[in-house]
């Protein structure tokens, strides 16, 4: 007992000792998210852009004009260009990313939001500024967008450079996606890789009871995307299991159905 | 210091149903043993004391679906009721909420899925509670109100571990020009409804929410008026915005710069 009690807090400890991200090693780096783009087969994306800094301050009316900038990355973590765009002065700006605001959407799949770093007027302390905000989905025929928030501290950015600031563990590990799929309903799981290692991932479907079936297996390269997809049509819960190296390889989650869809973090 | 235990909502707002998913999965293989066969109560606050009923008992790998339609209405005048995983039996009445927290993992959180739903769409969000101090505030910023198609609605979940329900109340404010749109009440124990749209929000605003004497979880919920489709998800608290370093710290700070500003505007 005593061995087996040894052998958990072993297993344990190489599993722990690091946190799912690490400290930016960029001097005032600002942080963000790898928030999915969709733009094909009906998609259309916006992003909530608000002077994050000035929300840390206590005024986001944006007197001095500090811009933020959108990165965009292809589905192999390329950085295909960025547009710089102003902050609103009135709190919030609804950006949608579509042709008309940037040509780099065409190959696009995910986008990062980096802000201005700090003008001095507002003191961080030892934290970093960071881009967590919202993005909405809608699609031909739906009334309303669906939100997500970002859900992955991912990169770190600064006068240019970027890194990724995710970690991976020695040993590969499980993740869970948090909610059961029913049907009938399309599910499409958006991963990216916020590590600066490409990342193998293992796509498993099942349950405790009916055992599990690996779907598919795919590489991640460093700040890369991919959207695999399940189609379910029973009710009976199932799950979606991850095996990777990456501390958190959390999807943003799409469940269609014929008349709409949901979005959130799984 | 006592640790309360982890708690699943299911929410009954509006005219929509709701449902919880709560799966006897963990998020991980590495934080979670527990093998064993789990209580699932039911909790709900009558103002005086919590009510608890032994709803089901839990299996590991099983998942239950629990809708708002089929348990006692009076389990949720509040709007909220709580499920409750463990290995102990309640009594069914309790002076405050049990302590001991079955589920537990950090990375991420062990969580269930929460949501809403009608005739024609659901919407949901990976849910999980932990009780609130008694004695404590909110302030969060609200940036995906929607227009033209959706009636809007702020969704604000509260427990203490007190089963009193106390009025709140809550201020809503434009966040650039510090304008005061109203105020209104939300309670303790409880989903609190507000409805946004007769408050004259625009596309640009980004309201402030803020009440001085209860913390919550406040959630945007849109709906689209003809009611084909949903969207949830919870804003964020000022510590979001930043990453690393003492967020606690950063988030009193965040805090105080807005308060002592919203004060000079009075």
């Amino acid at each position: 007992m005593k061995f087996k009690k040894f052998l958990e807090k072993a297993k344990y400890l190489i599993w722990i000792p690091k946190n799912i991200s690490s400290l930016p090693t960029l001097e005032r780096a600002t942080i963000s998210d790898i928030f999915p783009l969709r733009q094909m087969n009906g998609w259309e994306t916006h992003f909530e852009l608000l002077d994050t800094l000035g929300l840390i301050s206590g005024d986001n009316s944006n007197p001095n004009g500090r811009t933020a900038q959108l990165v965009f990355f292809d589905d192999a973590g390329s950085k295909l260009g960025e547009e710089l765009i102003e902050i609103p002065r009135t709190g919030r700006k609804t950006v949608k990313l579509d042709l008309f605001f940037s040509s780099f959407v065409s190959k696009a799949s995910a986008f990062a939001v980096f802000h201005g770093e700090s003008d001095g007027s507002v003191d961080l302390k030892d934290s970093f500024l960071a881009e967590r905000g919202y993005t909405g989905y809608s699609r031909v025929g739906c009334e309303i967008r669906g939100y997500v928030h970002g859900n992955i501290d991912a990169i770190a950015s600064r006068e240019g450079k970027i890194q990724p600031i995710g970690n991976q563990g020695l040993l590969p590990r499980n993740y869970n996606v948090q909610h059961p799929l029913r049907g009938p309903a399309t599910y499409e799981f958006f991963i990216s890789n916020p590590t600066p290692r490409t990342a193998l991932v293992t796509v498993s479907h099942g349950n405790v009871k009916e055992g599990w079936e690996e779907v598919e297996s795919f590489l991640l390269k460093s700040r890369g995307s991919k959207i695999f997809c399940i189609e379910k049509s029973d009710d009976e819960a199932t799950f979606v299991r991850l095996r990777s190296h990456l501390y958190l390889c959390r999807p943003v989650v799409f469940r269609i159905t014929e008349r709409g869809f949901d979005v959130f973090h799984g | 210091m006592i640790h309360f235990g982890m708690f699943f909502p299911l929410m009954k707002v509006l005219d929509l149903q709701g449902f919880l998913e709560l799966s006897y999965l963990p998020p991980n293989n590495w934080e979670n043993r527990i093998r064993g066969q789990l209580n699932l109560y039911a909790i709900w606050s009558d103002g005086a004391s919590w009510k608890t009923n032994l709803h089901s008992r839990l299996e590991y790998g099983e998942t239950h679906r629990v809708t708002t339609n089929s348990i006692d209405p009076e389990s949720l005048k509040t709007g909220l009721c709580l499920f409750y995983p463990t290995t102990e039996k309640l009594s069914s009445s309790l002076e405050l909420l049990p302590s001991a927290p079955y589920w537990h993992s950090n990375t991420p959180d062990w969580r269930a899925t929460s949501g809403l739903f009608n005739e024609f769409a659901q919407t949901s969000y990976q849910a999980e509670l932990y009780p609130l101090p008694s004695e404590a505030s909110m302030m969060t910023f609200h940036p995906f109100i929607q227009f033209s198609a959706a009636a809007n609605f702020l969704v604000v979940l509260n427990v203490v571990k007190e089963p009193e329900l106390r009025s709140n109340e809550l201020e809503l404010l434009n966040s650039v020009d510090l304008k005061r749109y109203g105020k209104t009440t939300i309670w303790t124990n409880s989903a609190s409804v507000v409805p946004l749209d007769k408050y004259g929000f625009l596309p640009h605003d980004l309201p402030l929410f803020l009440s001085r004497t209860m913390a919550g979880i406040p959630f945007g919920l849109g709906v689209a008026k003809n009611g084909s489709m949903l969207s949830l998800e919870h804003t964020h608290p000022p510590a979001s915005l930043v990453l690393f370093g003492n967020r606690r710290a950063m988030q009193s700070r965040i805090k105080k710069h807005w308060l002592e500003r919203i004060e000079k505007a009075l």
